[in-house]
């Protein structure tokens, strides 16, 4: 997206933090702030003058904590991969300007707060550190959209095929066609869902993207034939003794191996809106990058109330290129009106959707029928018309004007 | 209550189009060939009145046609309906040189909408001249190589015959890229412009699919993750990335743009493929020369 200078990292002790906000900054902390929960402080350092002389005379700390205490947006942010859990929460306030700070907790007992030049900086930093490289595009077995419960179990199923891999190369066997029980199968979801470990895909999901345990509703027997639909899995019977099996189909295998060899992080983002008294989550991602694609999941509300997902499987360009758009989308929105009767009076009956500005044909004769009752003019010098509906041809036109068929 | 038309509607309704676009070409042609203004006065009087009965009718006509759900958004999910002239390939819907199609709620990712058709007995007998392209279903290189763009093949029975249209879908949507003509059709319709800073935005623009550029091995393209397709009438719509079930791989049948009209089917021949064809291997400059000759157009 673009070159951005690092940004200033400042480093406050946590117990401190509500002091130096409320009584050397005098400063409130609202709601959706990092520092909500702890605003109600414990034993701070004696002297916070003394020893946050540099920071309180600092413009760019002082910024950092006008948005830190009062933001109307905030990103969180899970990562997990070799360090564990990690989470951070970038702070935007309009009145700012576009400036975002960071927050995050670390292991010392110290925050470490940073300030970026706009979300994109931020970004651009994640991705440098995070996305890692994928240049080619790559298939897509789970397109748009897909019910929840059906994409977590595509995620158990990615996780089986590793699983069953794994158990193969420990015991040295090897299987002409991957397989997994099917009883095997249904039983070790659960214990994958509460395991939270962040090692296998479907826990990992669930633990990093803000808002998903949220949705962990029931899975319904039917979404399995998702599985089956996209070519995740197969159902068959072994032979001999006929207990039911499902073989890994293209999906599963390709994917499993994908997962298999090339995946060791993910990443969750949830950007919430300050509306009304509190806040609103108006995206929830997860990302998941391997060496062949990065794949980026949107969880978005369907008209029922049921939870649908967005997967795609993106380049490095094509990520940042699709960040960008949604969280440029919620951070230049405004915070939405309260509906009055007289803006509800003023509003357009049926308003339309973008998608109703897209056509694929010019709208013609049935839309233009005035135009196409018209006449040529009396005083018009003769010249060209139409061969297909009589109407007057402008010089040089390639199509007529009225109905669109080809001069010819 | 539904205005959908029933066969026999679309069949009396097209008859009765073919019998006044006739008498409205006759009168156009008389008109234009009128160098006493004076004298063509009648003429434009039942041209006026030829003219209002035949916008009538297609009213019934567009507003009859039934509205098939025909394929989805591979990036919104968003499904892509139309109405489209299902009964057969006489209507005017197919009408290659004047197609005369209602306009569509589409999806905002939708980029172009090519296709195929194979052909099941003998075509209905119309004077409209119908190319509804190869009998085997193809791609286009030249939009599928853009990262932003991917396609969706589906299947729809047009009459008995076996449509294939083929949707392409751009996210973000790329300006400046010469699409390709609407399915059946000489023309697309270009919202924005095809050459951004001297071609205002808004114009029909006519880029045919070159032979020399349609590829027909769709698996490649489906194992590159930019095609995607829709099983045969699968009323879900449910998208696919996956190849070993794909049904649309090599299937019989011809790779040349055929052509229908009163009962005869052809095909593109060698000499009249395209007036680009003796200069196949020319690439970008088929598209320069298409570029040029939109910005003479427009003027």
């Amino acid at each position: 997206m673009g070159t951005h200078q690092e940004p200033s990292v400042f480093i406050v002790k946590q117990a401190d933090i509500p002091a130096l906000f409320q009584k050397e900054l005098r400063l409130e902390i609202t709601s959706g702030s990092l520092f909500y929960t702890i605003r109600q402080g414990g034993a701070a350092s004696s002297n916070l003058k003394k020893t946050y002389a540099s920071l309180l005379a600092d413009p760019e700390f002082l910024r950092a904590a006008r948005i830190l205490a009062q933001p109307d947006l905030y990103v969180t942010v899970r990562a997990a991969g070799i360090k564990g859990l990690t989470e951070l929460r970038l702070h935007r306030r309009k009145d700012e300007g576009a400036y975002v700070a960071a927050a995050e907790a670390m292991e010392d007992g110290g925050i470490a707060i940073s300030v970026f030049d706009d979300y994109r900086a931020y970004l651009d930093r994640w991705a440098r550190d995070s996305a890692g490289t994928a240049d080619e595009t790559a298939v897509n077995y789970l397109p748009p959209k897909i019910r929840f419960g059906e994409f977590l179990l595509a995620l158990h199923a990615i996780d089986s095929f590793r699983l069953v891999s794994y158990r193969n190369m420990l015991d040295h066997a090897f299987m002409e066609r991957t397989y997994i029980k099917t009883a095997e199968f249904t039983q070790s979801m659960a214990d994958s869902i509460r395991s939270l470990d962040i090692r296998w895909l479907l826990p990992a999901f669930l633990a990093v993207t803000p808002g998903a345990e949220e949705c962990r509703a029931k899975i319904d027997p039917k979404d399995l034939a998702v599985l089956m639909e996209q070519d995740f899995l197969v159902p068959s019977k072994l032979s001999p003794g006929g207990e039911d099996i499902l073989y890994f189909g293209e999906a599963g295998q390709l994917m499993g191996v994908e997962f298999l060899r090339s995946w060791f992080s993910s990443f969750g983002f949830e950007i919430q809106v300050a509306e009304g008294t509190g806040f609103t989550a108006a995206e929830r991602l997860f990302i998941a990058p391997t060496l062949l694609s990065i794949r980026l999941v949107r969880l978005e509300t369907a008209e029922d109330g049921g939870v649908m997902v967005n997967h795609q499987a993106y380049t490095t360009d094509q990520l940042m290129q699709k960040l960008d758009e949604l969280f440029g989308a919620v951070f230049a929105a405004e915070r939405p009106a309260v509906p009055t009767a007289a803006s509800d009076a003023a509003a357009p009956s049926e308003p339309l959707s973008p998608a109703a500005e897209t056509s694929l044909e010019k709208p013609a004769e049935e839309t233009a029928p005035a135009q196409a009752k018209t006449p040529p003019a009396a005083s018009a010098p003769a010249g060209r018309f139409c061969w297909n509906c009589g109407h007057k041809l402008s010089d040089n036109a390639a199509f007529c004007a009225n109905c669109g068929a080809k001069v010819k | 209550m539904s205005n959908t038309m029933t066969a026999a509607d679309q069949k009396n309704i097209t008859a009765a189009l073919l019998d006044l676009a006739d008498r409205r070409m006759r009168l156009a042609a008389e008109l234009s060939a009128s160098e006493e203004e004076t004298g063509a006065g009648d003429v434009r009087e039942q041209l006026e009145k030829t003219a209002a009965e035949f916008s009538d009718l297609l009213g019934r006509y567009l507003n009859g046609l039934p509205v098939r759900p025909l394929s989805r958004c591979p990036f919104t999910g968003e499904v892509l309906s139309m109405a489209v002239d299902d009964f057969g390939l006489n209507g005017f819907f197919w009408n290659n040189d004047a197609p005369k199609r209602p306009r569509n709620r589409l999806p905002e990712t939708y980029f172009a909408m090519d296709g195929a058709l194979k052909l099941s007995g003998k075509p209905e007998i119309s004077p409209l001249l119908c190319c509804p392209g190869p009998d085997v279903p193809y791609v286009l290189p030249r939009l599928l190589r853009r990262r932003e763009i991917k396609a969706v093949i589906s299947c729809l029975k047009i009459g008995a015959h076996t449509g294939y249209p083929i949707f392409y879908y751009a996210d973000p949507m790329p300006d400046g890229v010469l699409r390709v003509n609407d399915w059946g059709t000489e023309r697309y319709w270009e919202p924005g412009s095809p050459v951004p800073g001297s071609v205002p935005p808004g114009l029909y623009v006519d880029v045919p699919a070159r032979p020399e550029e349609m590829d027909f091995d769709l698996a490649s393209w489906i194992r590159a993750g930019k095609l995607l397709w829709i099983a045969p009438e699968d009323a879900a719509l449910t998208l696919h990335g996956g190849i070993s079930r794909c049904p649309y791989l090599d299937l019989p049948g011809s790779r040349k743009v055929k052509y229908i009209q009163n009962g005869e089917v052809w095909e593109d021949d060698e000499e009249k493929a395209s007036p680009y064809a003796e200069n196949a291997e020319a690439g970008e400059e088929h598209f320069e020369e298409q570029t040029e000759s939109i910005g003479k157009g427009a003027k």
